[in-house]
């Protein structure tokens, strides 16, 4: 699992309100809190766990348990549908067989 | 209380709708309504309701098909910068429309059948469709949207779930929504008709947890929505997520609504975006306010630690089977009038009252 990829569904789209930013997928709205739009936006293309913790490790260097809260944040994601694995011995993200 | 920001607009763009489903939500005598907006109309409402914090917008109906100017309508949805989302029963809309709706910027679509066989999705939805369902299922997943089926699910049905998960595995659907009826419209009316047996829910629902085992074992299916209905469980379902907090239903009259069966209500006062605008008919209607947040509520409400997490369940529920809107919804077991739910699960029979 670890050199399997995430990224954004391609059903998903990110939208900026007054309010916030919001996850939007087919049938739901979710407000992003904290830093969850920024993890989103860098799920743009593929990327692995390790390589998004180590992005955001190096925008805040100091930040405590941050591993921790985006490797939640992933989780969360994937289990609603706005993110996708895709794993690298497959076909891509576009193949519904992926897509759960 | 101050009016949340909405995130989901109930686009309900006409109440016209080509199948007679005997579980109907829409209101009892609304095919003597008419739509009052046109697609400008929609198109206006649209950016109001995004600059009040609404992303997606599902156009619904009865069904939007119906309407020959959808496509004006998807434009300025999109325009708007919201998530379009269309809900159909799957006519009269064609293929070859839907692909259309797509390169306009459709996102997902939601394609409603009646069961998992022609002959008996047909034989309730009064109209031969299912045929055409399933082509337009096939073409939005061809078409790179995501496909949501959902089934209505009530006494003469329940036993084909298993097979409904099936046929949505081979349709490659992202989504499958097993939605037991909510007695409201029609479905009121049918209802000893249409309410289930225990032991029916019961088979159901292990069925959808079996396909969701062998879905983490590796299996591809669609992600599965299956709520116990009300009248089977202990406490109401948040309707709507609360009342005029999150999701915003405009009626084809215009009319702004917290849920599209609240007009129902009497006494209520809803404003309509013909008169003003959406953020003032959200905010400030008096219809929108009488039941937002936890003021409103009588006892055992009132002093219920869950309170902030079902709102007191259904007003329309409370007015159909206890004639005040403003008492809890007897699904609750904390209800004093919780019994005429369970004398409504005893009354249950076979027979349909006809819609034709």
């Amino acid at each position: 699992m670890t050199g399997a990829g995430i990224i954004l569904s391609p059903h998903a789209a990110l939208k900026h309100r007054a309010q916030g930013d919001v996850l939007v997928l087919p049938e739901q709205a979710i407000r992003l809190g904290g830093s969850g739009a920024e993890i989103l936006r860098l799920c743009d293309e593929q990327r692995t766990r390790q390589e998004l913790a180590e992005i955001l490790r190096a925008r805040y260097p100091d930040a405590a348990g941050l591993e921790d809260e985006v490797a939640r944040f992933v989780d969360e994601m994937l289990s609603l549908g706005g993110l996708i694995r895709v794993d690298p011995d497959q076909r891509g993200p576009h193949d519904r067989g992926n897509i759960r | 209380m101050t009016a949340p920001a909405p995130l989901n607009l109930i686009a309900e763009l006409t109440y016209r709708c080509p199948l007679q489903c005997p579980y109907c939500s829409n209101p009892l005598e609304f095919r003597e309504r008419r739509e009052a907006l046109d697609a400008d109309d929609w198109g206006r409402v649209f950016e109001q309701a995004a600059a009040l914090g609404v992303v997606h917008v599902g156009l619904t109906g009865g069904e939007p098909s119906t309407r020959s100017d959808l496509e004006l309508i998807l434009e300025h949805a999109v325009a708007a910068d919201l998530y379009p989302h269309l809900v159909t029963a799957g006519v009269p809309l064609d293929p070859d429309r839907l692909e259309g709706l797509a390169r306009l910027g459709l996102r997902s679509v939601q394609v409603s059948i009646q069961d998992a066989t022609a002959q008996a999705s047909d034989e309730l939805a009064g109209t031969k469709s299912f045929e055409q369902k399933l082509a337009l299922c096939e073409r939005t997943v061809e078409l790179d949207m995501a496909l949501t089926l959902n089934c209505v699910l009530h006494r003469q049905n329940l036993s084909s779930v298993p097979d409904l998960i099936a046929l949505a595995q081979r349709l490659r659907a992202d989504r499958l929504e097993l939605a037991n009826t909510q007695y409201h419209g029609w479905a009121l009316k049918n209802r000893a008709a249409l309410m289930p047996t225990r032991e029916q829910l019961a088979v159901a629902s292990e069925a959808v947890q079996a396909a969701q085992a062998r879905q983490r074992a590796g299996e591809a299916g669609p992600s599965m929505l299956f709520v116990l209905p009300d009248y089977f469980s202990d406490r109401p379902k948040p309707c709507m997520g609360g009342w005029g907090q999150l999701a915003m239903v405009v009626d084809p009259t215009g009319r702004v609504l917290p849920c599209h069966e609240a007009g129902e209500l009497p006494d209520l006062e809803f404003w309509n975006v013909k008169d003003r605008t959406v953020g003032d008919c959200w905010q400030d209607a008096p219809g929108m306010r009488a039941y937002r947040g936890t003021e409103w509520m009588p006892e055992p409400c009132r002093s219920c630690p869950e309170k902030e997490r079902d709102f007191g369940g259904c007003r329309c529920q409370a007015f159909r089977l206890l004639g005040d809107a403003t008492l809890t919804d007897p699904a609750c077991s904390l209800s004093p009038h919780h019994s005429t739910i369970a004398s409504a699960r005893d009354e249950a029979h076979d027979v349909f009252v006809p819609r034709r």
